[in-house]
């Protein structure tokens, strides 16, 4: 212990998004405290580092990547308190997820240990507690880490957040776009309790942790100040954009499951959602009470507060802009059909030229297709997969008419236009092995397409029929 | 008071106008003549056009998008450009009810042929054989309007079915993949020929060298769009000749509703309304020409009937070329470049022998040069970016084959009025045959496949697309040519029986129609009759 009372730390993963910011709280303390405190931040990536700006004295940045071997002897001093944050999460096979999640948190472990560290906390993840993990292999990934932390034989503590919100939350964007979308679905039943906490509570549950004299081996759930059940959480989400409240229908989740999960193992996760992501939908994520807990987090904040949107704008403010915004959304979804036909983002021009043109595309009642669009409107490869089942199931459909003029307004449009209405010459062996790749790619993407739409559209179609009936 | 009254400006009414002018006639031209919007940037090429527009998308999408082709059940794979509306744009007056027919009509000044392809072909003798006058008779007309239009076109194997009499203009020079296909057929000759097909340039109205005020096919690609070199031939340009006329007055804007007649049923002039609203106007001449192209001449006819008392007039007869389009892929030219300033529309022809010249087929072949591409790639069967990859790595191999079968006068296709409650009157369009030449088209879509196999194409089966009838925009057979003396028939001179004064010169006075792109005929049979009217 080189400095002040306060034991050191060590804090992986401190680029991430609950990093970031327990970063800054560290940064904040150590500018109003009298005492300053060693910290270590193990990062993997040097170009992170020059993100973090000049560190405070006392602090240090070790590069470390968990993935890899070796860690460097001095990285964790003696007596230091590690909170370990690095984890790999999203769309990433299991192999990567393994790598990182469990050897990583395994190699840390052992050095920590061999260090003489007092107190190792783990922040695993709440989805560690699902029964449901079936093509979870990130919450597979954290269990099995959680084991390696309590077997390593070093004081620990393991902390499972819920659903973490904040600015920047992935989860936090993903439901918002869910509740707040054009269409009004429910992934699953909806009636799965969540109970979300705000990242700055979590950061101060966590420091409060890492001060706190050592415990003796602990499982704790970390959550925010009130639950609900997913579709409730939508609908606030929906209040707290100040959007009219709407009641979504459920899309049954068990069969999309199963076919993402089979078509991962073919294809990988190339896909824009994985089987594991939609784990959250069908098991509970709230947090079993606990002493501790309220201890480090004695008023964690409400619902309310945690969605609460500085800048959401008032109805009146919405109705003059809903025009505006329509075109805003138009030119949103231009952009990514245009890179998805043509790789390059549009010029302004043409895409005043899409949103003055829309009109021609016409409306459609029909559900799937509003899917369709829902989904290619997000991302390139939302949008192949999308087109992909739309030239089989709604080939004149609004997603086709959609990318059609997309395609319409890029072929007339200056100077692009020649990527677009030209040859592409090359020898004619290229071009045939060209033509075969891009039958390879499409039988792929049909397939994948097949695989995740195919059940949302026999979903529909029942559920479309339900209606009819009630 | 002029001694002739020409209903309609298109290809048939210019030229019998000119035709009596020259002969020294007054003439006066009646017409809803909507006008051709001037082609913007005439020097610029296709691909340049769309640099130098302000705003290209709505150049070449329209309004709003509304000329975008969107995927449809019978979508065909183009569609015509904003800068032809005016061609196909209706006054409010006009209302056809369609059954088993979806014909094209046009009140522009220039007609129809504003938008047409120029194919020109001259009939053999036996075509004429239901005509009443000869091949002899036609042919010096055919040369009249070839050397007033220009008409490119060579002697060669298509000779056979469809005389070289007219003073042809060299061909332009093909693109190559036309070049491509005609230098294969030339080495598969013997194959082909033996079964049946053969291959040549097409005869079109284009200009491969100045003529008068019109300069020679730059090579602009932009044919479509509208030619802005007045290479390719439309009416209206015979029409902005014509008016400098002192004989010669134009009236466009005008709407006409039927025949004036008198006693005796003598027609004396026209009932019009002018096409932006007003009081009906009565327009005087000695004779009445129709020319108003055959469907609208038809209801012109059918409603001068109605005024005199008879509502309930059918014609039968209504005839429209079977028209299938064939897209073909040339996989040797796989990978290869397209030069997009180049002349835009076919450049060979082909005919299928038969055996029995009346049912021969005759066809076009356009390699892929300027084209929207937006319509053919949501056409292919892959998601939209393969498409459009796969497309331009296939585009210099791509091609249509358009062949057209002859058709016949039957009774159960007919033109007839309905007359509403209130006084309007609907042209009603009924095709009840469409059947029975489907055997014939199968043949002839099987043998067209076949040749183009040989070669060296692959044209799927599932793509050639038999087009609703009306589609061939060939129409004729309502009030035919004859020499038998029946009610609702003309004479060959043109003059409809049981009036005096009426003529027919355009298409509804055919009394058949033959598989040959028939414009060049129209032209050369109204000038026919207007050299021969005392
Ligand atoms: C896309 C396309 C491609 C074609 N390609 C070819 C080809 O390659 N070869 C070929 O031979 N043919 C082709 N055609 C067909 C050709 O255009 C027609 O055969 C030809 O234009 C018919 O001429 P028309 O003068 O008889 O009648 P129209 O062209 O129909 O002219 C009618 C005229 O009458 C006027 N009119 C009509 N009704 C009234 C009324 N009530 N009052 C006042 N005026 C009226 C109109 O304003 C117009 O001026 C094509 C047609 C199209 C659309
Ligand atoms: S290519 Fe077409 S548009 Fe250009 S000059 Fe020739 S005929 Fe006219």
């Amino acid at each position: 212990m080189t400095a002040g009372a306060l034991p050191p730390l060590v804090v992986t993963g401190a680029s991430g998004f609950v990093g970031r910011r327990l970063v800054a709280a560290l940064r904040e303390r150590a500018a109003r405290s009298a005492t300053p405190r060693d910290v270590t931040l193990l990062v993997r990536d040097p170009a992170v580092l020059a993100s973090f700006g000049t560190l405070p004295p006392h602090w240090r940045a070790v590069r470390a990547d968990l993935a890899a071997a070796s860690l460097a002897a001095d990285a964790i001093p003696r007596d230091s308190v590690v909170l370990h944050l690095a984890a790999a999460t999203g769309r990433l096979n299991p192999a990567v997820m393994r790598a990182v999640n469990v050897d990583g948190t395994g190699r840390l472990t052992r050095a920590a240990r061999d260090a003489g560290a007092a107190h190792f906390i783990f922040v695993s993840s709440i989805a560690a507690s699902f029964r449901n993990r079936r093509w979870y292999h990130y919450a597979e990934a954290k269990l099995a880490a959680e084991h390696l932390v309590a077997d390593a034989g070093l004081p620990f503590t393991i902390v499972r957040p819920t659903m973490v919100f904040g600015a920047g939350s992935p989860v936090q964007e993903g439901l918002e776009r869910i509740a707040a979308g054009g269409l009004p679905v429910v992934p699953g039943s909806g009636n799965v309790r969540v109970q979300p906490i705000h990242v700055d509570d979590l950061v101060a549950a966590l420091l409060a942790l890492a001060d706190a004299p050592p415990p003796t081996g602990a499982t704790i759930e970390v959550g925010g100040g009130e639950r609900c059940t997913l579709r409730d959480l939508l609908a606030h989400m929906r209040a707290a954009r100040g959007l009219a409240p709407r009641s979504p229908w459920s899309v049954p989740l068990a069969p999309v499951r199963g076919m993402l999960g089979a078509a991962e193992t073919i294809i990988g996760t190339r896909l824009p959602v994985t089987a594991g992501q939609l784990a959250s939908f069908v098991n509970d994520s709230v947090a079993a009470p606990n002493a501790l807990v309220d201890r480090l987090l004695p008023h964690p904040r409400p619902l309310a507060a945690i969605l609460a949107r500085p800048d959401a704008p008032t109805s009146g403010f919405v109705a003059a802009q809903a025009t505006d915004s329509a075109d805003q959304a138009l030119a949103a979804e231009f952009g990514i059909f245009a890179r998805y036909l043509g790789r390059a983002a549009p010029a302004a021009r043409a895409t005043t030229a899409y949103v003055a043109s829309h009109p021609s595309v016409g409306a459609s009642p029909d559900t799937l297709d509003l899917w369709l669009v829902a989904v290619a409107s997000r991302s390139t490869f939302g949008c192949a997969l999308a087109d992909s089942y739309a030239r089989l199931a709604r080939p004149q459909g609004t997603l086709r008419r959609k990318l059609v003029l997309t395609l319409a307004v890029l072929e007339s449009s200056p100077v692009v236009h020649a990527a677009y209405d030209t040859a592409r010459p090359s020898s004619a062996a290229s071009a045939w092995v060209a033509l075969a790749a891009l039958g390879g790619g499409w039988a792929l993407r049909t397939a994948c397409a097949v695989a995740v739409f195919a059940p949302l559209h026999l979903a529909a179609s029942v559920a479309g029929r339900e209606r009819q009936r009630g | 008071m002029a001694r002739y009254l020409v209903v309609g400006s298109g290809a048939t009414g210019v030229h019998f106008a000119q035709t009596l002018l020259e002969r020294g006639q007054t003439v006066e031209l009646v017409d809803v003549g909507f006008e051709r919007p001037p082609a913007p940037h005439p020097d610029a090429d296709f691909p340049k056009l769309k640099d130098l527009l302000d705003e290209p998308e709505r150049y070449f999408l329209g309004d709003e998008g509304r000329d975008v082709v969107y995927p449809a059940p019978d979508a065909k794979p183009y569609g015509f450009p904003p800068s032809k509306g005016y061609v196909f744009r209706r006054p409010g007056e006009v209302s056809i009810v369609e059954r088993g027919f979806s014909p094209l009509v046009s009140y522009a000044r220039g007609g129809l042929a504003e938008a047409w392809t120029g194919g020109s072909y001259e009939l053999r003798d036996e075509e004429l054989a239901e005509f009443p006058f000869d091949g002899a008779a036609l042919r010096p007309h055919y040369a009249t309007v070839a050397n007033r239009i220009g008409v490119t076109g060579v002697a060669d194997d298509l000779k056979r079915f469809s005389p070289f009499t007219a003073p042809y203009l060299e061909p332009l020079p093909m693109d190559p993949h036309s070049a491509w296909l005609h230098a294969r057929y030339d080495r598969r000759r013997q194959s082909l020929n033996a079964a049946g097909f053969h291959l040549g340039r097409s005869r079109v109205a284009v200009l491969s060298r100045d003529l008068g005020e019109r300069r020679a096919c730059g090579e602009l690609g932009r044919c479509l769009w509208g030619c802005p070199r007045g290479a390719l031939y439309t009416p209206s340009l015979t029409l902005a000749d014509l008016v400098s006329n002192p004989n010669f007055t134009y009236r466009p804007g005008l709407f006409v509703r039927r025949v004036l007649t008198a006693a005796g049923q003598r027609a004396v002039g026209v009932v019009a309304v002018p096409v932006g609203g007003g009081a009906e106007v009565e327009l005087r001449a000695e004779r009445v020409v129709l020319a108003a192209g055959a469907l609208a001449t038809t209801q012109l006819y059918l409603q001068t009937w109605a005024a005199l008392g008879r509502t309930d007039v059918a014609l039968p007869g209504l005839m429209d070329n079977r028209h299938v389009m064939i897209p073909f892929v040339n996989l040797r030219r796989i990978g290869r470049d397209v030069q997009l300033a180049s002349y835009q529309y076919h450049m060979l022809a082909m005919a299928i022998d038969t055996g029995d010249w009346r049912r021969d087929v005759h066809g076009q072949v356009s390699a892929l040069k300027a084209a929207a591409v937006h319509p053919i790639v949501h056409s292919l069967p892959f998601d939209l970016r393969t498409s459009l990859r796969v497309f331009r790595r296939m585009r210099a191999a791509l091609g249509v084959a358009n062949i057209w079968l002859s058709d016949t006068r039957r009774s159960e296709n007919v033109a007839r009025l309905q007359v509403d409650r209130d006084g309007a009157a609907r042209l009603v369009l009924e095709y009840g045959d469409d059947s029975s030449d489907l055997p014939a088209t199968h043949q002839a879509i099987a043998r067209t496949r076949a040749a183009l196999g040989e070669l060296g194409c692959v044209a799927p089966g599932g793509m050639a697309r038999i087009l609703p009838r009306g589609s061939s925009v060939h129409y004729a057979g309502t009030i035919p040519m004859g020499d038998a003396d029946l009610e609702h028939t003309t004479r060959g001179d043109g003059r409809v029986r049981g009036f005096d004064g009426l003529y027919v010169v355009d298409g509804a006075g055919f009394p058949w129609l033959p598989a040959k792109n028939l414009t060049f005929t129209l032209m050369a049979n109204a000038t026919r009759i207007a050299s021969e009217l005392d």
